[in-house]
């Protein structure tokens, strides 16, 4: 979300663009009321607090969830853009009962287990559109992270309270 | 198999006994496990309510702790940090902060962190004491911004005195302390200026492990404890990877492993006490309590669940201890009762076996032995029924006994009388057709005879329907039966027996049968044939004599008339008649008179051979010889006929053994008679074979044949009896008619044969046979044999 607010390529930081997203972390670390974890966790921020902004992690579900409480919300997609992702099954190399994967994925890609999808989860799927986005949505497909340790550990210290100034991390 | 009633009794006491054992058993098992796990729901829920209790204790403690702290007049007055400064004042009072936090933290290992956070500052923490694993540190640098967390900024919105109480989750909080990525509770209270000004924080970090540890480090192994939230979400399990799903991204819920819990938790109820299975596969049941415990404050209604568990299996294995021990109780009772019930059914058995083997081995005539006729139960009843019984039946067969030997001997006389009478007794069934007949028949009969067409078979042909006939009869008309002579034939032998039958009727008078006897009777028919003969005999004898003495008279009379007439024509007439005639008179007198002679010569010597008074004088002598004088004596004769005569004989002596005087008058008879039977010229043909075989015997055939009229078929024989004479002489030819007669004895007492027959040619052949020897038969018949005179006969 930085390195989105920043212009830079969110998935390969260089160390100054590190050092500035911490800073802009931390800022807004000092600005949000707090941090969740999960959508349900969010809903009942919602509820037990005066929020105004929520960053929708969890995207659509999230929303759905929210709505579905009697929150007043809508879903939108910053300026600068946001990261999206699609969940998908893989079959392997050695997939042992390779007729039962894909009775499986023809199974998910039925219309009324779909739209099941849809209905309780609120993601979208791959037999109906969902109208939701346009082609000026700025998406950004998530990428391999240049160091994921890094980011987890850097994220990890933010989160718990350090103060800009004291790492530095490169 | 076959059982004793005393057997079955014991069987039967046995199956009850232990039937009602093992239903009490199984009664006593069952209870014992519902008891044991009323018990054990029992016993967890009061530990679950002392853990609980303890739970919410400790909280109530922390947050007292908490309060304590918060309420501290330093930090009240402290409270000057506008610039995240701390003064020289605090500084001092942060050292003596910090001292007491360390002792709070050495005393409560459960506590993992102390802090006391600006509320300004972002919330920047001012004092920290962290649980290290070297100990207590007080934590100097690195103090970070806690804003963002619920225990901060939801504390600063709460008034002195107020207690805040966090969620129970993962500390993800970066740091150097103990409690970092441990569940944990946070507990704070606002400090608040002596002007009201909400200035900090005071947080107490309660690592959940170890504050659950030291409250139930007295539950026994067998239980185990889980604590969830309010959502089910698991905090506490005996199986590590089920907590904070929720914090992995991952929920693991209560409600999942335990199907029925989850109306617990949306519903009021403050307990569950459940006996069902748990986990994902329900594999293992449990006993198990849950307990809600209050969280917070009563109005935001927050709740942990607390329960505890243990294996059901566990419960109830002081069951299967106690069912085993039923079980053998079971097996002891079962085997007491057998043996109870064996002694039952010996005591009851017993004497009836005893009363059994005495009427086994009971002889008639004597009493029965070992009876408990003493006893006063039924059993001894019994015994005595049974010895007036065999009284009674002693009685019997004695009577009996005495009219057995009574029939017995009658039976013996029956017999004996049946056996010497040759009787034998039959009885006959109509309806079976079973003949049964007295040993006697066999006697008669030479086998038994089972039915009626088997006694029929055995009766002559001829016979033998007539005999069904009348046998049928009788039965169908009930008259008695009686075949007064019937003929049977058996052995080959001729037997008469004589049957006699009765009907037999059955009770209500309907004929079943007959009853009768069979008797030999063939002797008594022998001698009644006999007696017929000898009548015959007699009555032929009575005949002849008649017949002999007519004739006598007859023949007498003849010539006595003749010589007594003309002896009165001679008186009478001797005046008027010639000499001559006078003569012819005497003449006819002395013919006369001869004839008389003769006549009562040859009836002397018939009588005296029939009286068996003629001696026979055998003398070895030439039969030729005698033959010769014979035709020598009666030369004249032939000559007179004009008869010529033809002698043959086969050699030329003929030696035997006889009486020469009497052999010669047979001859001279039978010459005589040939010379009657023949007429002038004819030709009287002699033949003597001295050796002939006859009837086995040597002996000497004489015959003599005439060429005259013969004799008729039927008179060959009687030719020879006493005045009789063949048909064709007695008119012409005269005679006595006791010759042949005399000749026959004559040749019987030489032992010899006469006969006649008939020459195909015409005319008479008389033969006679003499033996060569005399036989002994004779010699001895001629001993007896009175001497006597006799002249010989004629004719």
């Amino acid at each position: 979300m930085a390195a989105l607010t920043m212009g830079a390529d969110p998935f390969n930081l260089d160390e100054k663009e590190f050092l500035n997203a911490v800073e802009m972390l931390i800022a807004l670390r000092r600005n949000v009321l707090t941090f969740y974890t999960s959508p349900e966790e969010s809903v009942r921020l919602y509820q037990e607090n005066d929020i105004a902004l929520i960053y929708g992690n969890y995207g659509s579900q999230q929303v759905k969830q929210l709505q579905a409480v009697g929150a007043d919300v809508a879903y939108v997609i910053p300026d600068e853009g946001a990261l999206a992702w699609l969940d998908c099954w893989v079959l392997t190399n050695r997939v042992k009962n390779k007729q039962l994967a894909e009775q499986w994925i023809n199974y998910t890609l039925e219309k009324k287990v779909s739209d099941t999808l849809t209905q309780r989860q609120g993601l979208s799927n791959t037999v109906t559109a969902s109208g939701k986005t346009d082609d000026t949505d700025k998406i950004f497909w998530l990428e391999p992270l240049e160091n994921y340790t890094l980011r987890k550990e850097l994220w990890y210290k933010i989160r718990s309270g350090d103060t800009s100034g004291i790492f530095s991390p490169l | 198999m076959n059982f004793s009633i005393g057997t079955k009794l014991g069987i039967l006491l046995s199956l009850l006994g232990i039937f009602f054992i093992a239903i009490t058993g199984y009664y006593a098992y069952n209870q014992s496990r519902m008891l044991l796990i009323k018990a054990a729901e029992e016993k967890l829920l009061t530990a679950n309510h002392v853990l609980a209790q303890r739970f919410s204790n400790s909280i109530d403690s922390i947050s007292k702790k908490v309060l304590f702290l918060a309420s501290l007049n330093i930090l009240k007055e402290s409270a000057l940090n506008e610039q995240a400064k701390l003064s020289d004042d605090f500084s001092d009072n942060a050292h003596f902060l910090t001292d007491i936090f360390s002792n709070l933290m050495y005393s409560y290992p459960e506590f993992s962190q102390i802090r006391y956070i600006d509320a300004n500052n972002y919330g920047k923490e001012l004092l920290r004491v962290d649980r290290v694993e070297t100990g207590i540190k007080v934590v100097e640098k690195n103090l970070q911004e806690k804003n963002h967390y619920p225990y901060v900024y939801k504390t600063l919105k709460l008034s002195s005195g107020q207690i805040y109480l966090s969620s129970i989750n993962f500390n993800r909080e970066y740091g150097t302390h103990l409690a970092e990525g441990k569940p944990t509770i946070r507990i704070a209270s606002p400090v608040t200026s002596q002007k009201g000004k909400t200035i900090g924080v005071i947080v107490i970090n309660v690592d959940l492990n170890n504050l659950f540890f030291l409250l139930s480090y007295e539950l026994p192994e067998s239980i185990q404890a889980v604590l969830t939230n309010q959502s089910g979400d698991y905090l506490i399990h005996p199986d590590s990877e089920k907590v904070f799903g929720f914090e992995k991204g991952r929920r693991m819920l209560i409600q999942d492993d335990i199907q029925s819990i989850s109306s617990f938790y949306e519903g009021n109820g403050k307990q569950l006490i459940l006996d069902t299975n748990i986990g994902p596969q329900a594999k293992h049941r449990f006993v198990s309590t849950f307990l809600k415990i209050p969280f917070g404050y009563q109005k935001d209604n927050r709740f942990l669940v607390l329960g505890l568990m243990t294996p059901t299996e566990r419960v109830l294995e002081g069951s299967q201890i106690l069912g085993r021990d039923i079980i053998n109780l079971i097996i002891l009772f079962s085997i007491l009762s057998i043996l109870v019930s064996l002694f039952l059914s010996r005591i009851l058995a017993k004497p009836i076996n005893d009363m059994a083997i005495s009427v086994r081995n009971y002889e008639t005539g004597k009493r029965l032995i070992d009876l408990p006729t003493g006893r006063k139960d039924e059993i001894g009843f019994l015994a005595r029924n049974f010895s007036t019984l065999t009284q009674q039946i002693n009685q019997q067969i004695d009577a009996l006994e005495k009219n057995r030997t009574i029939l017995l001997n009658n039976e013996k006389q029956l017999s004996e009388a049946q056996h010497i009478a040759k009787l034998a007794s039959w009885e006959w069934h109509s309806m079976s057709d079973k003949l049964s007949v007295s040993n006697e028949l066999e006697d008669i009969i030479g086998k038994k005879l089972y039915d009626l067409e088997s006694l029929f078979k055995i009766i002559r042909p001829d016979v033998r329907v007539r005999v069904k006939q009348e046998f049928a009869q009788a039965f169908k008309y009930k008259h008695r039966f009686h075949i007064t002579y019937q003929i049977m034939n058996l052995n080959e032998e001729i037997r008469h027996l004589r049957m006699l039958g009765e009907i037999v009727y059955d009770g209500d008078g309907a004929p079943i049968g007959m009853l009768g006897s069979i008797q030999d009777v063939t002797r008594e028919q022998t001698y009644i044939v006999q007696l017929q003969g000898l009548r015959l005999e007699a009555e032929k004898a009575n005949q002849s004599k008649t017949e002999f003495l007519a004739n006598m008279s007859h023949e007498l009379r003849t010539p006595l008339h003749a010589i007594l007439s003309f002896a009165q024509f001679g008186l009478t007439r001797k005046e008027n008649i010639t000499e001559d005639k006078l003569s012819s008179y005497f003449q006819m007198i002395q013919t006369s008179g001869e004839r008389l002679l003769e006549l009562l010569s040859g009836l002397l010597d018939i009588s005296k051979l029939e009286a068996g008074k003629l001696e026979i004088k055998f003398i070895r002598k030439n039969f030729l010889e005698v033959v010769d004088d014979c035709l020598k004596e009666q030369q004249s004769l032939f000559l007179e006929q004009k008869l010529k005569i033809q002698f043959n004989h086969s050699e030329a002596f003929c030696f035997a053994e006889f009486d020469s005087l009497r052999i010669a008058q047979v001859i001279s008879n039978l010459i005589a008679n040939a010379i009657n039977a023949s007429i002038k010229g004819q030709t009287i043909y002699i033949d003597v074979q001295c050796r002939q075989t006859l009837d086995d015997n040597e002996v000497l055939l004489f015959s003599i044949r005439d060429e005259g009229v013969g004799i008729p078929e039927d008179e060959t024989v009687t030719i020879f009896d006493k005045f009789v004479q063949s048909s064709k002489t007695k008119t012409g030819a005269g005679g006595t008619g006791l010759g042949l007669a005399i000749c026959r004895q004559i040749i019987v007492l030489h032992g010899g044969k006469i006969w006649a027959d008939n020459d195909p040619d015409g005319g008479a052949i008389f033969f006679f046979s003499l033996p060569l020897e005399r036989s002994e038969r004779h010699q001895i018949g001629n001993k007896s044999l009175q001497p006597e005179e006799t002249n010989s006969p004629r004719g």
